[in-house]
């Protein structure tokens, strides 16, 4: 790994004070603007009933109780499988899926950068076009095809095809193409391999754009259910499992609803907060150029 | 292989291992992707049926898109607007969400924090949250669009605000403006991040040095920032177009998926996907030619 030990820039504030405070408003402002729908998820999920079927609904919450989440422990422990088995599954498929979609497509992102191969052109052109269609289309092939390779039902059918996805590949491309050519020829004068060079230099130098695309990838697929594809209830993923809790008296459990959708956003958040901080720290020691 | 491999000359080599690298993507696409993406051409010159025995097509030739150019009443109309539509959300996306990455990527206490909370839009966009909030009972009748959040032309806003006394008419526009800046906020967080990870990848030095030579910060940032962030630029507009086209909402994606599972129409669905593909694809070609020129890049 080459660590360029480089401390940032200073670029102190030479700002005024009102220019702080115009700043900090905005600032403030943006937080409210993107906080206000979990802040309203979360309220709506202390609400008694009565005051979840208000009318006309209000945004705060006059005697908050956790009687939603009780009630939903409690719909989820009548089931049939243990609510545990949907956040394993859920959990499994997020990461496995994260993990093939970005070693795959980091992979085949470097050479697209970075090496002159026959075909080159022709690769990067059909991977912007498949990002421009439209999904519910495929859909139906795809269908066909698992069913043909006969994956439906199985954990496969959620995982795999998330190996030739191309948004990670188009996002890694960009990035990758601005690693300098000299710091690859001077690891290949050295004797690196190009699997060497791919995960000791590419690697760390794109790491924020890696973290960036493993953080869409996670949270694309916590949220991630096709009800078609798996159909067995031990396979189900977490989500499902709450959609159908809530499905079975949309007015009765809304309360309960809006707690399991407090409880789904949790661990995207987490994951982000935990990454966005991995790649504050990176920046400091792999420094590009 | 490898050891084969090994001793071809250098730039064969790296051919090689060019291809080797992309292999294990190419399959997955090609099974997962290219295949079904043929099918669907495929789809969009027949006509296809649900039959009990399964899908069952005959062949219609253009009938599909000769039908979707002159005679269907709706699809050039919902283009037009989604170009329209493109055309004044995709910059203000792009200046919008390129002014937050530069704010929070200074350093002050709680950015860690900041930053979580500008990209909350997104977790909860693709949430359940969106669809509880919208198919919240009472918010059916209220509604106006499907485009906006239940929480602003619903009745949470409108809730405070009648509660403060203002008067309905005021409370409109000030619903439309939230909902306009909410929208941004909305639809910029992906957009944030790769702004950001782009910021993080200019080196401190050219910083430093320009700052020895006397130059303020708004200097710093026409002549150094907006310059060395024009590839992540490049890259941020091509997303931005593709998701303003293929969002959820836009009117030519909800046509195409209600062509298909509503009235089951999977030929001419695919007809009007393919005819929208192109259309986006030529558009996106042309500006590509045309920005491509004034890329910065390091190395040359």
């Amino acid at each position: 790994m080459i660590s360029l030990t480089k401390k940032k820039a200073g670029i102190h504030s030479r700002r005024s004070m009102t220019g702080n405070i115009v700043v900090f408003g905005f600032v403030v402002l943006l937080g409210l603007f993107s906080a206000l729908p979990f802040i309203f998820a979360v309220i709506t999920s202390l609400k008694p009933i009565d005051e979840l079927l208000q009318f006309p609904p209000r945004f705060t919450v006059v005697r908050p109780t956790l009687a939603n989440y009780s009630d939903l422990f409690l719909l989820a422990s009548n089931m049939w499988v243990p609510l545990f088995r949907y956040i394993f599954n859920t959990t499994l498929v997020a990461v496995l899926g994260t993990l093939f979609h970005v070693v795959f497509a980091s992979m085949a992102a470097y050479p697209l950068a970075k090496h002159r191969f026959p075909g080159r052109n022709i690769i990067f052109s059909i991977i912007v076009m498949a990002l421009m269609f439209v999904p519910q289309v495929t859909f139906i092939p795809q269908f066909v095809l698992l069913s043909k390779l006969n994956l439906v039902d199985s954990y496969a059918a959620l995982v795999l095809p998330w190996i030739g996805a191309s948004l990670g590949l188009f996002l890694m491309k960009q990035f990758i193409e601005q690693i300098p050519d000299a710091i690859l020829e001077a690891a290949r004068i050295d004797g690196a391999s190009e699997f060497t060079s791919f995960f000791r230099i590419v690697w760390p130098n794109t790491l924020p754009a890696i973290l960036t695309v493993v953080i869409f990838q996670f949270i694309n697929l916590w949220n991630y259910s096709p009800k078609e594809l798996v159909y067995s209830e031990s396979l189900k993923v977490f989500r499902m499992a709450l959609e159908q809790i809530v499905a079975g008296d949309p007015i009765a459990r809304m309360g309960a609803g809006a707690a399991a959708s407090v409880i789904l956003m949790i661990p995207p958040i987490v994951v982000f907060i935990a990454l966005q901080r991995k790649v504050v720290e990176t920046m400091t020691f792999a420094g590009i150029k | 292989m490898i050891s084969r491999l090994r001793s071809l000359p250098y730039t064969k080599k790296k051919q090689w291992y060019g291809f080797l690298f992309v292999l294990p993507w190419v399959i997955g696409f090609i099974l997962f992707f290219a295949g079904p993406l043929i099918t669907s051409f495929k789809y969009s010159f027949y006509n296809m049926e649900l039959t009990p025995d399964g899908l069952k097509g005959s062949f219609a030739g253009w009938e599909n898109f000769r039908y979707a150019i002159f005679r269907d009443p709706q699809f050039i109309r919902e283009a037009v607007n989604s170009f329209v539509n493109m055309f004044y959300s995709v910059p203000l996306i792009l200046i919008y969400s390129l002014f937050v990455a530069v704010l929070l990527k200074n350093k002050f206490r709680g950015r860690g924090l900041m930053r979580a909370i500008s990209f909350l839009p997104v977790i909860i966009a693709s949430g359940v949250l969106m669809q509880i909030l919208k198919e919240d009972v009472f918010s059916q009748g209220l509604r106006g669009g499907a485009e906006s959040v239940y929480l602003f032309s619903g009745a949470g806003i409108n809730g405070i605000l009648t509660e403060l006394g203002i008067g309905p008419q005021l409370i409109e526009v000030f619903n439309n403006v939230i909902a306009r800046i909410f929208d941004l906020t909305w639809r910029s967080g992906v957009q944030v991040l790769l702004f950001l990870a782009g910021l993080h990848a200019i080196s401190g030095d050219l910083y430093e040095a320009s700052a020895v030579e006397g130059a303020r910060a708004w200097e710093q940032f026409w002549k150094i920032t907006l310059p060395m962030l024009t590839p992540i630029m490049l890259l941020n507009v091509v997303y931005t177009i593709i998701d303003t086209f293929t969002d959820y909402g836009n009117g030519v994606i909800l046509m195409i998926y209600n062509t298909a599972f509503s009235q089951v129409r999977f030929g001419y669905s695919s007809a009007l996907a393919w005819l929208y593909l192109l259309g986006i694809a030529l558009f996106l070609g042309a500006l590509y030619a045309l920005i491509k020129k004034r890329i910065v890049n390091l190395q040359d």
